[in-house]
C-alpha cells in the first residue's frame, strides 16, 4: 500500500536530474539531485513541496464553513496563517482560500470529503508547490519577478507573475534566512522549476532533493 | 515600465493584468430597434476619451473596472464591480 500512486507536476522536468527517489504522501519525490546540496540550499535553493496535500474552498459562504470544519481563516484578503498543527490557510480573494496541510496533516483530505456548505464551493488543487531558501534568494525574485519583494515586511502572502507564470508567493523569515514559498498551476509548473534552477545556478544554487 | 493599480492587489507592472474592452451596457434585445442592436454586435468605439473597461489581475483572477483616459493613456481610478460610487 506505499507504493507510490501520486506523481509531482514536475515530474518530466525533474526525472533527468534526479540521483536518487523517494516517497513522501505516497508521492514519488527526488530525494538528492547531486552532492553539494547543502551549500545550493545555502545559497539558492529551489525545493518540490508538491507532495503536501493541499485544497481550496471558495463563495461567500467558504469563512464559516471552514470555521465549522475547525480550521482557522485570515482576517484579510492577501493574507494567510499557520494553525498550531501546522496548516497553512492562505487568504487569496475577498472570498477564495487555500489550504494545505504540514507533512502528515490530513485536513485537505477530510475537508474534501465533507458534502460542501451553501454557497461554497470546492476548488481541487494540482498547484506545483516550490520552496527557495537561502542567502541569494532576494536576488533570485529581482530577476525573474517585476515585483518588488523587498518592500514586503515578511510573513507576506502576495499574488504576481513570475517569468510570465501567475504564482501565489508566501514569504518567511526563517533562522536560515529568507524562505519563499511559490504555488503555481500544475501544467506551468515544470517551465516555472527549470527556469528558476537556471537562474538560481547562476547565483551558487540549484535543484535541492527533500532529503537535502 | 506601465503600472496598473488592481483594487485587491495594489500597483503591479501592467503585464501581470490583461485588458477585457470597454463596458458595453447590452441594450434589451426584445426592445431595441434593430439599427441599435447591430450597433452594439458590431460596432466599437475607437474614438480616444475616458472610457471604463474591463481588466483582470491574472496571477489573483481579480476582475475590475478601470476608468482610463485613452487618449493619454492614463488610468484615472479603478475599483471592483459594484463599488462604482
Amino acid at each position: 500500500m506505499n507504493a507510490p500512486v501520486r506523481i509531482s507536476p514536475l515530474f518530466d522536468v525533474q526525472a533527468p536530474l534526479a540521483r536518487n527517489w523517494t516517497t513522501r504522501e505516497r508521492m514519488q519525490v527526488v530525494a538528492r539531485f547531486g552532492a553539494d546540496e547543502a551549500t545550493k540550499r545555502a545559497s539558492a535553493g529551489i525545493g518540490d513541496l508538491s507532495f503536501l496535500h493541499r485544497t481550496g474552498v471558495k463563495g461567500a459562504g467558504a469563512a464559516a464553513w471552514l470555521n465549522a470544519q475547525g480550521i482557522d481563516t485570515p482576517a484579510q484578503p492577501n493574507s494567510f496563517l499557520q494553525m498550531a498543527d501546522g496548516t497553512l490557510v492562505a487568504r487569496l480573494g475577498l472570498t477564495e482560500y487555500l489550504i494545505e496541510d504540514a507533512p502528515g496533516g490530513t485536513r485537505a483530505a477530510a475537508l474534501m470529503a465533507q458534502p460542501p456548505g451553501e454557497r461554497v464551493y470546492p476548488v481541487p488543487r494540482f498547484d506545483a508547490a516550490l520552496v527557495l531558501t537561502g542567502t541569494q534568494i532576494p536576488e533570485l525574485l529581482r530577476q525573474t519577478c517585476a515585483f518588488d519583494f523587498s518592500t514586503l515586511a515578511a510573513p507576506a502572502l502576495v499574488m504576481t507573475s513570475m517569468v510570465g507564470v501567475g504564482v501565489t508567493a508566501l514569504t518567511l523569515d526563517s533562522a536560515d534566512g529568507p524562505v519563499v514559498r511559490l504555488w503555481c498551476d500544475g501544467t506551468w509548473g515544470g517551465y516555472l522549476w527549470l527556469t528558476l534552477v537556471e537562474v538560481a545556478g547562476d547565483l551558487g544554487g540549484g535543484a535541492v532533493g527533500v532529503e537535502a | 515600465m506601465k503600472l496598473m493599480t488592481c483594487p485587491v492587489n495594489g500597483t503591479r507592472p501592467v503585464s501581470e493584468f490583461v485588458y477585457w474592452g470597454e463596458i458595453r451596457p447590452m441594450p434589451d434585445p426584445d426592445a431595441c430597434s434593430d439599427d441599435e442592436w447591430a450597433a452594439y454586435v458590431f460596432n466599437r468605439n475607437g474614438a480616444p476619451g475616458v472610457k471604463k473597461e474591463w481588466w483582470c489581475h491574472t496571477p489573483s483572477n481579480t476582475w475590475f473596472i478601470a476608468e482610463r483616459d485613452t487618449e493619454k493613456d492614463f488610468v484615472l481610478r479603478t475599483y471592483l464591480f459594484g463599488d462604482d460610487r
